[in-house]
């Protein structure tokens, strides 16, 4: 003798809401962030959230609330359903949400104290970081590429090592 | 973490001209809001105004009119935000690398925007980078290079002086080594020009000559091999000693600090720091050492037989020295990847062998072979690789040296012939010259040799001179406890600025009873570490008795609890020692009694040994449940005054549940008990419950009480009941 209360639990958490232009509208607060209306309710600042942020960046985002407990409002299949000032905003969003430079180019990569430092190119600019030598997990393969993480836990992207000069993959091949 | 960095003298002035209070906070972030790197923001503020000056823009906000600050947590970055009219804005952005100092900062603001001004917040976390150089400092937050002179030099020392006999006798054994190999070619010296050159001579003489020669070397073999086998003594001595030091520090260390570091950044000091040290002293000190001798004296006394022969031979120095440099790095680099790969085959092996059943269940045999074939092709790949260069360099290494020797038989064969050398001189001088070359291109690592040396040194100092945290007071107290607890006001947080607990009160009355129920995460066994004195709180305090807890002596005071934990730990060993872990001189009937208790005496029985089964990663195979019965019965044996157990029986049946619960019930009189545990049916026996929710005690009673107030507790059963198909009314 299951009760009501219980088998309507189940269904509220396993079923997913799908988000699509027809029930979702977002709006960019002045403050830098950005306000949603779900079925023509006011939801507040929300927050966008990859679920795969590294295998399919711009598909199946969580919209959430950003305060609270942060409650799901539904997903978004993919971006691309809403029109192009939705689109940007949301990227902008995105942008701020995740923070992972991509590293253009190596300029030197030096080994000290148990340590490694790097300073590197990338596309926020230039910056030097240091990754821990002998833990593992500092450089994880990722697609083609592989991911940095220093010793604050910031990680850094080099997407493609194919694209790197033979100079700059001899400075880190000891290192991968 | 420095909270206060000076503002550049531009920024000063024009901060001046907005508030004139003094600047009590100031930190730097290393982006922009857009995200790009910048030398340049700096985030602040003052009793009346937060200011971000951030690459040439301006932001000043006057205190009195925010209505609060905060920080929002995004992926690897962070915002800060103020809430003005309602309206919440983003002011700054920063990376991992300063969220701790912007999580304090606003935290800072936030006093001054309820206007508590009187309080500043300090910053308990360590800086992680060397202000100065930017090199990542070590836990006790020293720069490895900035504070060199924390005398590498002096620890080297200190860690051989427990064996300086040993050092002496080694050092010795080097200097007569070096001194007979360089009499050794006086003798041939003395035999070419004495008896050769000049064509007399007898058969006796070519007979004391063999004697001596062939009496040197063996003299000589005699010594490396004495010399080897004591360096290899003392290198695995020191590093025995230091492994020892090392763990026994361990223990002591605080959780609060060993949580600081990784469990594998620990293993990793212990093993590889020790082993470093280990094989420096037994491959460089000896070798590179006696080598340094060597060189030394060789140089000296080549320059007196012969100066310009021997300037003529050092000129190859340089080069042997560049030749190897430029080699041996690469090389070193080679074996590196090596070993790289061949850890890797390792792990994969170790991986796939460990969950060899999860491999067979989901069908992928198929597909972990061809990733380790793929793996061990590679290690093929490079082991051939390594091979094909150390073949092509070394024959022309051997020949640049010999190049050295050539050019001396050259000059040296001139001077011969103008009768200013002998033959027996020159010969002398062919074989210092080889002498001298042969370990300079090793020599010109020792540098190298030391800083890898000293760099483990310094690790492993690092953690042996850390403090604990949890400090034992100048008196420590010993006493038998009584059981009493008090809490007051207390808060604590693992790190700075994430509290799990704020405002925490409770008084336990000895023999009391108190399930501490609330959802997963919100601090319940944070609670019961800090009770156990794990940790130390932040603010507030816990009294033991009226006494505060940080005065007793804590493996005193730890005696006198007993613990059940959440993650059930058993040493390797027997079943007995496990039980009879805190109280190693129990009687086996007091064991037995125990085991009873715990309900572990049936099971126990069964096993092969009783209690004396081998238990542990390669011993029998308990269960969960079985664990936890051997774990409640550790912990009655002590004979606690404190009892503890965090999700005790949650991994048991309801049956011997509530079979063990009726021991304890009997056992816990006259003990305070601390219970936890997510199935509230566990604590119907608890005197009173306090409900733990948003970082403090939220309600405080008996169950019926509790139930009355119809509040968080009285959902969580109705929860449970629904669960389990009852209403609460039945
Ligand atoms: N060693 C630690 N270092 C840092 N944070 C920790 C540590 N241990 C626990 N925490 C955090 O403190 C909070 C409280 O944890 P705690 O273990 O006290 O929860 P709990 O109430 O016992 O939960 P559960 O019922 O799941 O056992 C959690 O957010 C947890 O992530
Ligand atoms: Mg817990």
């Amino acid at each position: 003798m299951m009760n009501d209360k219980l088998d309507l639990n189940v269904e509220q958490i396993t079923s997913i809401i799908r988000l699509t232009p027809e029930n979702i509208s977002f709006e960019a607060t002045p403050g830098g962030f950005i306000k949603a209306k779900f079925e023509g309710q006011d939801k507040g600042l929300v927050n966008i959230i990859r679920t795969f942020p590294l295998s399919d960046a711009d598909r199946l985002l969580s919209v959430r609330l950003a305060d609270g407990k942060q409650e799901e409002i539904g997903i978004i299949d993919a971006i691309s359903d809403f029109d192009d000032a939705t689109v940007q905003l949301l990227q902008k969003h995105l942008k701020l949400r995740y923070f992972r430079p991509k590293i253009q180019k190596i300029i030197s990569v030096k080994e000290q104290f148990g340590y490694t430092y790097w300073t590197v190119e990338t596309d926020m600019g230039l910056v030097k970081f240091a990754s821990s030598s002998g833990s593992a997990g500092s450089v994880i393969r990722h697609k083609k590429g592989v991911i940095i993480k220093d010793s604050n836990n910031n990680r850094y992207e080099l997407e493609d090592l194919s694209v790197l000069s033979a100079k700059e993959l001899k400075k880190i091949d000891l290192y991968l | 973490m420095e909270l206060l960095v000076t503002l550049p003298d531009n920024l000063i002035e024009r901060l001046k001209t907005v508030t004139c209070e003094p600047i009590v906070y100031c930190i730097r972030s290393d982006i922009t809001v857009d995200g790009a790197y910048s030398d340049d923001v700096f985030v602040g503020a003052t009793k009346d105004c937060l200011f971000v000056f951030s690459n040439g823009d301006e932001q000043f906000f006057e205190i009195a009119s925010l209505e609060s600050v905060r920080i929002r947590k995004q992926i690897d970055n962070g915002l800060l935000t103020v809430t003005q009219n309602g309206e919440e804005r983003i002011v700054a952005r920063y990376t991992l690398k300063h969220a701790v100092r912007f999580a304090c900062l606003a935290e800072g603001v936030i006093n001054f925007v309820e206007k508590k001004f009187d309080r500043v917040v300090k910053c308990k976390e360590r800086e992680k980078q060397c202000p100065k150089c930017g090199r990542m400092l070590r836990g006790v937050g020293k720069c490895p290079k900035c504070d060199k002179q924390s005398g590498s030099f002096h620890k080297m020392l200190s860690v051989c002086a427990p064996y300086k006999w040993l050092v002496v006798v080694i050092v010795s054994i080097m200097m007569i080594m070096t001194a007979l190999s360089l009499g050794q070619q006086f003798v041939v010296r003395w035999f070419v020009d004495g008896f050769l050159s000049k064509g007399k001579g007898t058969v006796s003489d070519i007979g004391l000559f063999l004697l001596l020669y062939v009496g040197i070397t063996m003299l000589n073999m005699g010594g490396q091999l004495l010399k080897n086998f004591l360096c290899t003594k003392l290198g695995l001595k020191i590093s025995h000693g230091l492994r020892a030091n090392l763990s026994t520090h361990l223990q002591k260390m605080s959780l609060g600090i060993m949580g600081k570091r990784s469990e594998g950044e620990l293993m990793q000091r212990v093993f590889n720091d020790t082993g470093h040290i280990s094989r420096f002293f037994t491959n460089s000190f000896c070798n590179v050492f006696s080598q340094a001798v060597t060189i030394v004296s060789l140089t000296v006394l080549m320059l007196i037989l012969n100066w310009k022969l021997a300037l003529a031979a050092l000129f190859f120095a340089p080069f042997i020295i560049i030749f190897s440099r430029t080699f041996w790095p690469h090389m070193r680099k080679m074996n590196h990847r090596l070993h790289r790969k061949s850890d890797t085959i390792q792990n994969k092996l170790q991986d796939v062998l460990s969950g060899i059943r999860i491999v067979k269940t989901y069908g992928r045999e198929a597909s972990e072979i061809e990733a380790f074939d793929n793996i061990n092709d590679d290690y093929a790949v490079i082991q051939y690789r390594n091979e094909k260069f150390y073949t092509t360099v070394f024959p022309f290494m051997s020949l640049l040296l010999s190049f050295g020797t050539y050019i001396i038989v050259y000059l040296g064969g001139m001077d011969v012939l103008n009768g200013e050398m002998t033959v027996g001189g020159l010969t002398q001088f062919v074989s210092y010259a080889g002498m001298l070359l042969g370990p300079l291109g090793q020599m010109s690592f020792l540098p190298r040799h030391i800083v890898f040396m000293t760099t483990s040194l310094d690790r492993i100092y690092d953690v042996l001179d850390e403090e604990s945290d949890v400090k034992i007071s100048d008196n420590p107290i010993r006493r038998e406890i009584d059981g009493n607890v008090s809490i007051k006001g207390l808060k604590f947080g693992y790190r700075p600025h994430e509290v799990v607990l704020d405002g925490v009160d409770l008084e336990v009355k000895k023999g009391e009873m108190i399930g501490l129920v609330g959802a997963s995460g919100t601090g319940k066994s944070t609670l019961i570490n800090l009770i156990m004195r794990l940790y130390d709180v932040d603010e507030g305090k816990i009294e033991i008795d009226g006494i505060n807890i940080k005065e007793y002596d804590p493996a005193d005071y730890h005696r006198q609890i007993g613990v059940v934990l959440q993650e059930t730990f058993l040493f390797a060993g027997t079943v007995l020692d496990n039980i009879r872990f805190a109280n190693p001189d129990a009687k086996l009937e007091d064991v037995i009694k125990a085991a009873k208790v715990a309900n572990a005496h049936e099971f126990i029985c069964r096993l092969p040994d009783g209690y004396n089964t081998y238990i542990g990663e390669k011993g029998h195979n308990l269960s969960g449940g079985e664990k936890q019965r051997i774990a409640i019965a550790r912990a009655v044996l002590g004979d606690p005054k404190i009892l503890i157990l965090d999700e005790a029986t949650s991994a048991l049946d309801t049956e011997s549940e509530y079979q063990i619960q009726q021991a304890l019930e009997r056992l816990r009189q006259g003990r305070t008990t601390f219970a936890i545990a997510h199935r509230l049916s566990t604590l119907r026996c608890a005197d009173r419950l306090a409900v733990i929710d948003d970082h403090k005690i939220a309600e405080l009673g008996s169950h019926n009480e509790l139930l009355e107030r119809k509040g968080i507790y009285h959902g969580l059963v109705t929860a449970q009941l629904e669960m389990s198909g009852k209403r609460l009314e039945e």
